[in-house]
């Protein structure tokens, strides 16, 4: 096993690209006439990313890794703890702060599918935030997706198709080609590559270390396929019933080991399947 | 122009388009085209059978059928467009505002729909025009009330199945504002559903004019009306049996006609059934 | 004494029928799978495997027609088989287990209704003995309590949970062949490690043949003996898993299948024992 990990990451003097400190969460369930019952999603959640790297964020179904996106995100607020932008609070940033956040946060979800507007050409959902922040004339806009389509691996004439046109892994190459239309600093990968086929995860997994080459932004890499993340990041983050249990440094090199790890990240370890068959 | 193909692909739209172009011309172009005053007594003249001058005959007045009924589909056209726009527009109103915000906006809002859905349009309008008195205008408050909540509640199930895409998520995330997402996501399929589910009711409004107009409720003498022309004509069921039948044909035909293209204009306005037939 | 044939796929062909042309699906598949032997079938979605497993238990969609090709099961074909029969084979003799195991119960019903329905449309009355063999049944796929499962609602489990019971029903039906249409794709690691252990329990010893598809080599890797390997309808590759697995002569879709694999295993991965549960 090549990988160490670390004790103290965080030096005070640093400012991070995105630092969740202390971050909790927890909804109601039961209604008007039901018994309340808090559902604690969230415990005690402490990660930092810093420009261009990749932290992947590994944990089981339930651990809370889709409401640690959303706060991420700025779309969901915490009940406690705070979350920094450059160092500075969401909650206390005044509109322009807001409105920088909102650019250099993305995303691309899980299901692509899902998370394009079905009745919108390839070409008016890779415009939708170019709309939203810059006043571009129709012929601007145009050579701006004519760029981001062919960097993203697809054709000119893709501009004009409908969503149920393209295969899965094209349809992710339009929402990847969302995401980056406006150069952001950080990109969430919420199981971005969980439902594709080998060959095109394998594709488009080569397609986001490129772009990240070519763009230097970072990834948080939400996935729960140990193989793609020991692959992809510099840094794991290991979730479990809404707390990081653990989090490591990813090394090529020959490193030791010292450290008893989490088993939270020992039985995602172990539970691998494997390489060739053996019998 | 797609969706004008997807009609005509349609062999009932052949026959139903031609007929809604018919009424609603006769609607528009009365004043141009009725041969006679609809209004005009002549007692005269009552009762008599097609001729020249008039193509359907006399009623019981004296005055021209075929006028009558150009004149009916003016008031009764009219009277269901008022309808269908203002019901449209309550009711995008709320249900949009409801399913948007959620919370207590949402339950104050649907407790209000339910309590107005329980009103029966017939029992609602006769309260109506007692308080208020007789019209057209009064009857069209009424159906207008009955009618509203039900959209509504369409509307609303809509806007909260559509919200919770992660479509919407993702056009935050791009930096949509709350008002662009409703415009650009959420009106477009909203409206779309609403043209056809209200297409498809233009029928059943037309049924409730005419049925509260038969009632003498709506429209008051000597409005042509098709409504009233029934009524007027029920004394003469055995022995002219054509002014009822004439009215009442008007009536089947408006309502059939009407129900049939909602069907096609809801495929037409899906992308994928659009894009299979390109 | 040679292994009876349990299933035989012989020429399957299906097509569909759009506007004035006919689109082949599947086009000329044939494969076997043996007793207590775990076929797997891989390959990029849209290439027909889950209609060639439809196909074999007759719930095609009406859009879908069988062109041509003869399927046998434990010798009986299935071809113009009497929708009766159809019926008391399917989930008595034949079950399958699907992607999404939410979909596949009614949520307003309980796991012991799902499970009283399920006995009784195959004519197997419903008394004590029977609520105990399913709580035997549930044990034996690794719920700890089953009492206390049989009681609740499939919303309140998880996606694991709730495939497991899916292979209890199998279970509880003593079925000789089971299709598993990508039973883990929707799940963690850990959950998925756990269905797969089942599964070969399943094989091991209750005699069960399973039919695996999958789009994952590594699930192929694990539990089957042998893999068929589909692109666009058609069979490209098929043998045995360590033969497909070795270097040699492959068809260029399977080596890039084996590329994209390997290149999944970093140098972090490198293990020399495959950890069985």
């Amino acid at each position: 096993m090549l990988i160490t990990t670390t004790h103290n990451r965080t030096k005070k003097n640093i400012m991070h690209l995105l630092e969740l400190k202390g971050v909790k969460k927890s909804y109601v369930q039961g209604g008007f006439f039901g018994r309340k019952r808090h559902c604690h999603v969230l415990q005690d959640v402490n990660l930092v990313i810093d420009s261009g790297t990749c932290v992947g964020l590994l944990g089981r179904s339930g651990s809370g890794k889709s409401t640690l996106s959303r706060i991420a995100l700025g779309l969901e607020s915490p009940d406690a703890g705070k979350v920094l932008f450059n160092g500075k609070s969401l909650s206390e940033m005044k509109k322009q702060d807001r409105l920088s956040f909102r650019k250099n946060m993305q995303v691309v979800f899980q299901n692509s599918l899902g998370s394009v507007n079905p009745g919108f050409t390839a070409g008016q959902i890779i415009a939708e935030p170019l709309q939203n922040f810059e006043s571009l004339n129709s012929k601007a806009l145009q050579q701006k997706l004519e760029n981001l389509i062919i960097q993203v691996g697809l054709s000119v004439g893709d501009l004009k198709k409908y969503p149920h046109q393209f295969s899965g892994g094209e349809l992710q190459r339009i929402c990847i080609a969302r995401a980056i239309a406006l150069k952001p600093k950080l990109i969430v990968l919420d199981e971005a590559v969980s439902s594709l086929d080998m060959i095109i995860q394998a594709k488009i997994i080569n397609l986001l270390v490129e772009l990240q080459q070519q763009l230097h932004i970072a990834y948080l890499f939400i996935s729960h396929d140990l193989r793609v993340l020991l692959k992809m990041t510099d840094r794991l983050a290991v979730m479990d019933k809404g707390r990081i249990v653990e989090q490591v440094d990813i090394i090529e090199e020959t490193i030791l080991q010292e450290r008893q790890l989490h088993t939270a990240f020992t039985e995602l370890m172990e539970a691998i399947l494997p390489k060739i068959p053996k019998k | 122009m797609t969706t004008f193909k997807a009609l005509m692909a349609r062999k009932m739209n052949w026959f139903a388009l031609p007929v809604i172009m018919v009424i609603l011309s006769m609607a528009v172009l009365a004043p141009w085209i009725a041969p006679h005053d609809p209004s005009q007594i002549n007692l005269e003249q009552k009762l008599t059978s097609p001729d020249s001058e008039h193509l359907l005959g006399t009623d019981h007045l004296g005055r021209d059928i075929l006028s009558r009924l150009i004149w009916g589909a003016r008031t009764s056209m009219g009277s269901v467009f008022v309808i269908v726009n203002l019901v449209m527009f309550f009711s995008l109103l709320v249900g949009c505002f409801s399913g948007y915000l959620g919370g207590w906006v949402d339950t104050l809002l649907m407790r209000i729909c339910e309590i107005f859905l329980t009103f029966p349009t017939f029992i609602l309008a006769m309260f109506l025009i007692g308080v208020l008195g007789m019209g057209m205008g009064n009857v069209i408050i009424a159906i207008v009330l009955t009618h509203w909540a039900w959209y509504a509640r369409i509307i609303r199930s809509l806007t909260l199945s559509i919200k919770s895409r992660e479509y919407i998520m993702a056009s935050q995330v791009a930096g949509s504002s709350h008002f662009t997402i409703f415009t650009r996501h959420l009106l477009p399929p909203i409206m779309a559903q609403l043209v056809i589910l209200a297409t498809l009711d233009i029928g059943h409004m037309m049924l409730h004019v005419s049925g509260l107009s038969f009632l003498g409720l709506g429209v008051k003498a000597p409005t042509a009306e098709w409504g009233v022309m029934i009524n007027d004509a029920r004394q003469y069921i055995w022995t002219q049996p054509e002014l009822i039948f004439y009215p009442g044909m008007m009536i089947f035909l408006a309502v059939l006609a009407f129900n049939i293209p909602g069907d096609t204009l809801r495929d037409s306005l899906d992308p994928v059934i659009r894009a299979e037939e390109t | 004494m040679a292994p009876e044939q349990i299933l035989s796929v012989n020429k399957l062909s299906l097509s569909r029928q759009s506007g004035k042309t006919d689109i082949q699906l599947v086009h000329e598949v044939s494969f076997s799978i043996d007793q207590q032997e775990i076929v797997g079938l891989i390959g990029e979605s849209g290439c027909g495997k889950s209609l060639t497993c439809l196909s074999l238990i007759n719930l095609l969609p009406r859009i879908i027609r069988a062109d041509s090709g003869e399927i046998f099961f434990q010798g009986t074909p299935l071809n113009d088989i009497k929708s009766s029969m159809m019926r008391s084979l399917r989930g008595k003799s034949m079950a399958m287990i699907l992607q999404n195991p939410m979909s596949c119960f009614d949520s307003v019903f309980s796991i012991r209704y799902h499970f009283k329905e399920t006995l009784q449309s195959h004519g197997m009355g419903w008394s004590k003995n029977r609520c105990r063999h399913i709580c035997d049944a549930l044990a034996e796929v690794g719920f700890e309590n089953p009492k206390e499962i049989i009681d609740l609602y499939p919303f309140q489990m998880s996606g694991g949970m709730l495939q497991r019971v899916m292979i209890a029903l199998a279970l509880i039906m003593k079925v000789a062949l089971l299709i598993a249409d990508e039973p883990t794709t929707d799940l963690d690691l850990v959950s998925q490690n756990k269905i797969l252990c089942l599964l070969a329990k399943m094989r091991e010893q209750h005699g069960m043949s399973i039919l695996l598809v999958t789009h994952d080599l590594s699930v192929i890797a694990r539990l089957a003996d042998r893999a068929i390997i589909m692109q666009q309808g058609k069979i490209v590759d098929s043998g045995s898993v360590k033969a497909i697995f070795a270097q040699g002569q492959h068809h260029p879709y399977t080596k890039a299948l084996l590329n994209a694999h390997f290149n999944l295993y970093g140098s972090h991965l490198e293990r020399s024992e495959l950890e069985i549960c």
